[in-house]
């Protein structure tokens, strides 16, 4: 790529970008015109992922600051100079966290939800409760430890919230303060609900009770104060696969060693006693810019529990119900409906359920010889895995490749592979070096007229419960060409050669980054030619140098290109002469944007491609990844009006400016429209039209279990 | 009928292939899953002339994977051939046993000849368009790694013949030129070298319009320049694509082709060997089917168990090779039809008594085309001579074991034939027995030649009670012709316990 789009300057630092992503999470959480309780549950989102920002990648920063690693990044920063500006970033965001925080406990009380913001503020009444409640339930199962010359400090928990004391002999009158420290059990709710009499909720947090009774963990001493606290450790888990003879050994024991990473991070009640913060700092072995003093409870993640605090129906969106694909006829079977044509399905829209069905009828179909699956992320008790085993006891040839790296998923996903060995199936373990990240799964089935192959190629996990909030799509077909090059890719990651060439798909890390390429580059050409060129491309992140430049490239040369990225974005729109054609929108809303759609206008001959891959280096080069493409003139029709409609978006979309901020449109008069909205109307209305259900359907919906307290 | 599924593996020399295929009783063969494993045999073979024992482990471990993979589909059939990897090791007996012991599979190792006969059979089985480019002239080009084998076409197979320029041998030769540009060129005149020669005996001016591909590498550019259904490369195209290529670095190719930089130093050794067979013929075009062994063995399964019936008439081809063969060393072709023609009449007549079946018929056929191609070298001793011919020459479509038997029968046919103990090691007892009978058969077919070429009309061949009957309208005496007949009679009765006799009808003149 010519150096004229590859200067520094022309890049966004990647971390600050994330940053800014969650900004714009946590913009939900301050817009009034949104239900309250949805404000906090956009609230406590921006906390999780704050947590998974700091151990993986503030970790990876601090790694390489300790390796005295200087390579500068996309936007020419060194690791140092990230760390500083990502701290002083962090900074400001967290005390914008804590004053919507704030800002809302007033807003919940008018609604009768009382967070009890510390123990001191309880009434008498409430008061015998909660002790009440201490010496029965969280007594019992506290281990307070103190800390002196006989007894080292303690080590402490990834994650975990403690409370940290320093404590007085009351034996010895001139002694020394001690350190105690002493985890709030993660085994009892965090939250307890206090019972009332008026209707109202009153909700008190664990740590707060337990600060209230501290003295009597210390019997023999005087409490001199007492403060939570909470620690992130480095958790990205650097495995040298090389290394590794017995990969699921590895990840077994680098999950231990993630409890043990450096302390990255210190959480600390704002007004805490100078002296205990200075024994936690030296022992914790913590710098000053590492330390948030947090005006409010620590760990806002307890607030998605609030969010399923029972009634207060008014403070949250009306659930949506995934509705039927109407293309799916329920009288045949799935592999009769995908013989019509190829079906595409837009999730949680439309419902996962052929998905797990497409295996589950598999696995007891006489016709199917084998069922291919790759799984990254699949959830607790997943109904796909059940399937998978049964269709291994009813003698199919079962193969599934279980990602162990899938991040924070491996001891899940340790689990489920040593289940499906045992069940008979054939599993492996991904190649070495990539993770295997692709969505696909392959039916094999003798047919009259031989063997014909069914394939479910996706942009999502295999996960029935994310599926409920993710956007994603896929693709049901039956299409001879995808189904030669899903056998390869099953091949491929089993560890055969690559085929001679691909029918459709384009797999990374071998093919895709080119794919991606030439296709921009055709555009450009196309643009340069003097014909119309576009580009609309959707995905969660863009990093990748190499495609950004192609991007600047094109728009140089003419193209518009149309983005809608949700998370991290290094391209930079506005630049003279670089970027003046490019417009970046990221739409955050209350699914979470997960699909990657990528369309091309090819001079008019369009072309749409669906796939897990996003323009990031880890995708596009380390990664096991599938792009398909969609053929079926009325499929394109239905992707081209899900991309028109996310860019039509003026009520939840962001735009991205010409100085890096991002700004909700100013929409005028125009009448608003909410693509997650606009999704869920089409498809009950599109749903409506599957009426061979019987309409009076009996149906019972499990309670989806939120536990608040144990009282509730 | 159902459909029927078989798994074919080849045992190769850079990697171990299955295919899996699906044969419709309406006659189409389909590839429905292909699996491929590296594992470098070759340079075991060719350097130590020995498959190691670490490495007879790995053929079996994959062998036994690929059972697995094969059982999936419900297969009824797994075949598993080996060629020159194995076929070239000095303990392929004891690698043979081992793979039979540990996987109860039966290797069957190919010749190189019977390895191209059965591409040849994958690409005939596509008969559209086969017998479309056959009709205007037609060369084969089989690239493998060590060698070219190019078959010519003019309707029937004219001639086949091997080269030793494969791309992995070429790279052999010259492994120490660096600079690319040399390597190109070199490469052109080491190809050249060998290709003046064949131009000069065999293709002479003979118009060839059709060049059909076999190479893997090969099928690698098709993938990545031909449409998709088409598989077709027009002369100006192929140049094109060659230009752009051929100017290409190793890496820039191997990028621009996405593949190894080793895969993209073949993929170029290969495009030199066929722009060169280009020019050479002139050709017009160029049909790159993408077959190989596994699919050829395939075709051949399905022909053989008669679920599909390959149209093209393979043994037309030997017999017309056979002929172009004889035409290349003066053969007299008046004489050679009419003995094969009695030498068939005679065999028919008898097939109650020898007990032989379609493929001896062919052998004597052919024994009759070329009984007299020695002759060309020495007339003194025409027999050996013959029989060097025969054994030297590439007869696409015999095993090898046939291609001895119809040196010896031809040799025979003018030397006295040898005892099966001085034969053993060569043949097994019964194919020597078939060997006296067929050669007892051209011997009495060889003294009638003279008779019914001077003096016999309308002759036919009976057999009755104890006898052969070879009944004509002759004219004249034939004193000498019935001296020639009488010791060959002698010794056909001796071989068959019949005695052949010839009587003369009156009416001739």
């Amino acid at each position: 790529m010519a150096e004229e789009f590859t200067r520094k300057e022309y890049f966004r630092n990647r971390e600050l970008s994330w940053i800014q992503f969650d900004d714009r999470i946590l913009s939900e959480a301050k817009d009034t015109t949104l239900p309250l309780l949805e404000r906090i549950k956009f609230l406590s989102i921006t906390a999780s992922n704050l947590d998974e920002f700091f151990m993986v990648r503030v970790a990876s920063l601090k790694d390489q600051v300790h390796a005295n690693y200087k390579k500068e990044d996309i936007a020419g920063m060194r690791p140092a100079e990230q760390l500083e500006q990502i701290g002083m970033e962090l900074h400001r965001f967290v005390a914008d966290q804590y004053q919507t925080y704030q800002d809302l406990l007033p807003l919940l009380e008018a609604e009768g939800l009382y967070l009890v913001p510390s123990h001191e503020s309880l009434s008498t009444a409430d008061s015998v409760y909660v002790d009440q409640y201490f010496m029965d339930t969280v007594y019992p199962v506290l281990t307070p430890m103190a800390v002196d010359s006989s007894r080292p400090f303690p080590l402490i928990r990834n994650k975990s919230l403690n409370i940290a004391a320093l404590i007085l002999s009351k034996k010895e009158k001139k002694a020394e303060p001690e350190f105690a420290t002493v985890q709030v059990p993660s085994v009892l709710p965090r939250l307890v609900q206090i019972p009332t009499t008026d209707g109202s909720t009153r909700l008190i947090l664990l740590e707060e009770i337990i600060e209230r009774n501290i003295q009597k963990l210390f019997l023999n001493y005087d409490v001199v104060c007492a403060h939570p606290y909470r620690i992130e450790r480095n958790s990205d888990l650097g495995i040298d696969e090389e290394d590794a003879e017995d990969l699921l050994k590895e990840i077994q024991r680098s999950l231990k060693r993630r409890q043990w990473g450096e302390a990255i991070k210190l959480e600390i009640d704002a007004g805490v006693d100078k002296k205990l913060l200075r024994v936690l700092k030296k022992e914790l072995e913590i710098k000053d810019e590492d330390v948030y003093l947090i005006n409010g409870p620590l760990d806002l993640t307890f607030l998605m529990k609030v969010y399923g605090v029972d009634g207060f129906e008014e403070l949250r969106v009306e659930k949506y119900i995934p509705q039927p694909v109407p293309e799916i006829d329920p009288e045949l079977s799935l592999f009769e409906n995908i013989r019509k044509g190829d079906i595409l399905l837009h999730h949680p829209y439309q419902t996962f359920d052929p998905v797990v069905d497409f295996v589950r009828q598999a696995s007891t179909d006489p016709k199917v010889l084998a069922i291919k699956q790759t799984l990254y992320r699949v959830s607790g008790n997943s109904p796909i895995i059940a399937a998978l085993i049964k269709a291994a006891d009813n003698g199919k040839q079962v193969t599934v490749l279980v990602e162990l790296k899938a991040r924070f998923d491996e001891e899940n996903n340790i689990g489920w592979a040593l289940k499906l060995e045992k069940a008979g199936c054939h599993v492996i373990y991904g190649l070495k070096g990539l993770k295997t990240h692709s969505k696909i799964t392959l039916v094999v089935r003798n047919e009259e007229d031989g063997i014909r192959r069914y394939v479910h190629l996706g942009t999502g996990n295999y996960n029935d419960s994310t599926a409920k909030l993710y956007t994603d799509m896929g693709l049901l077909t039956c299409s001879n060409a995808i189904g030669e090059d899903a056998t390869a890719v099953f091949n491929m990651l089993s560890g055969y050669s690559e085929p001679l060439g691909w029918n459709k798909l384009s797999v990374a890390p071998l093919w895709l980054r080119k794919r991606f390429l030439s296709l921009i580059e055709r555009e450009t050409r196309h643009a340069k030619e003097g014909r119309s060129a576009h580009i609309i491309a959707k995905m969660n992140s863009l990093c990748d140098r190499g495609i950004i430049a192609a991007l600047y490239a094109a728009s140089a040369a003419g193209v518009k290109i149309e983005l809608i990225v949700r998370g991290i974005c290094c391209l930079k729109v506005g630049i003279p002469g670089v970027s003046e054609n490019i417009s970046v929108r990221s739409i955050v809303g209350n699914f979470l944007e997960h699909s990657r759609i990528f369309y091309f206008y090819n001079d008019g001959d369009s072309e749409i491609y669906m796939g897990s891959a996003d323009w990031m280096p880890r995708n596009l080069d380390r990664r096991v990844e599938i792009l398909f493409p969609v053929e079926n003139p009325q499929l394109k029709e239905e992707v081209m009006h899900i991309l028109e409609v996310q860019l039509a978006d003026n009520v939840k979309a962001h735009q991205l400016q010409a100085d890096g901020t991002y700004t909700k449109p100013d929409r005028g008069e125009a009448e608003p429209v909410m693509s997650q909205n606009q999704f869920c109307k089409e498809a009950k209305a599109k749903g409506k039209k599957n009426v061979k259900f019987p309409i009076d359907e009996r149906h019972f919906e499990p309670m989806e279990a939120v536990p608040v307290s144990e009282h509730s | 009928m159902p459909m029927k599924r078989i798994a074919v593996v080849d045992i190769g020399s850079a990697g171990i292939l299955m295919q899996i295929y699906e044969i419709s009783p309406k006659g189409t063969i389909q590839v429905v899953d292909r699996v491929h494993q590296n594992i470098i045999l070759g340079k075991d073979t060719y350097v130590d002339r020995t498959v190691r024992y670490e490495r007879i482990d790995e053929i079996c471990k994959i062998l036994l994977e690929y059972r697995k993979i094969a059982g999936t589909y419900t297969v009824e059939d797994m075949i598993v051939v080996g060629t020159s990897a194995l076929r070239e090791a000095g303990n392929r007996t004891l690698v043979l046993d081992q793979i039979r012991l540990h996987t109860g599979f039966q290797v069957r190792i190919f010749s190189n000849l019977e390895q191209r006969y059965m591409c040849y059979k994958a690409l005939a089985a596509e008969e559209n368009v086969f017998n479309r480019l056959i009709e205007n002239g037609a060369a084969i080009v089989d690239v493998s790694a060590g060698s070219v084998q190019i078959s010519l076409f003019d309707k029937k197979m004219i001639s086949t013949q091997n080269m030793k320029i494969g791309p992995m041998r070429i790279q052999e030769l010259i492994g120490a030129v660096t600079e690319e540009s040399e390597l190109k060129n070199i490469i052109a005149e080491l190809i050249d070298h060998d290709l003046q020669d064949y131009e000069r005996m065999l293709l002479k001016d003979r118009e060839i319009q059709n060049l059909i591909v076999v190479s893997t590498a090969m099928d690698r550019v098709a993938w990545k320049y031909c449409k998709q259904e088409q598989n077709a490369l027009s002369k100006e195209e192929f140049e094109a694509i060659y230009q752009k290529l051929s100017r290409m670095s190793i890496s820039q190719l191997a990028d621009e082709l996405e593949q190894s930089k080793t895969e993209a130093t073949t993929i170029m050794t290969n495009l030199l060997v066929y722009k060169k067979m280009m020019d050479c013929f002139g050709a017009k075009s160029m049909w790159l089917p993408k077959v190989n062994l596994c699919d050829g063995v395939a075709a051949d399964y399905a022909d053989k168990n008669g679920i599909v019936r390959l149209k093209h008439n393979f043994e037309e081809d030997i017999l017309s090779s056979a002929r172009y063969l004889s035409k290349r060393y003066k053969g007299n072709k008046t004489d050679a039809a009419l003995l094969e023609q009695i030498a068939g009449s005679v065999f028919d007549a008898s097939s109650a008594i020898h007990g032989l079946g379609k493929r001896e018929r062919l052998l004597l056929q052919l024994a009759a085309i070329l009984q007299d191609c020695g002759r060309f070298v020495s007339i003194s001793a025409p027999g050996a001579c013959s029989y060097n011919i025969i054994c030297s020459t590439e007869l696409i479509g015999l095993s090898p074991t046939e291609q001895r038997m119809l040196a010896y029968i031809v040799k025979f046919n003018t030397d006295p034939i040898l005892a099966y103990e001085e034969l053993a090691g060569t043949l097994s007892e019964i194919q020597y027995l078939i060997l006296t009978k067929l050669t007892a058969i051209l011997r009495l077919s060889t003294a009638v030649l003279p008779v019914v070429r001077r003096r016999m009309k309308n002759v036919k061949i009976e057999v009755k009670r104890n006898q052969m009957l070879i009944t004509g309208e002759a004219s004249g005496k034939m004193t000498l012709e019935r001296v020639l007949f009488q010791s060959q009679a002698d010794y056909f009765e001796q071989i068959f316990g019949i005695r052949p006799v010839i009587r003369q009808k009156k009416g001739g003149n």
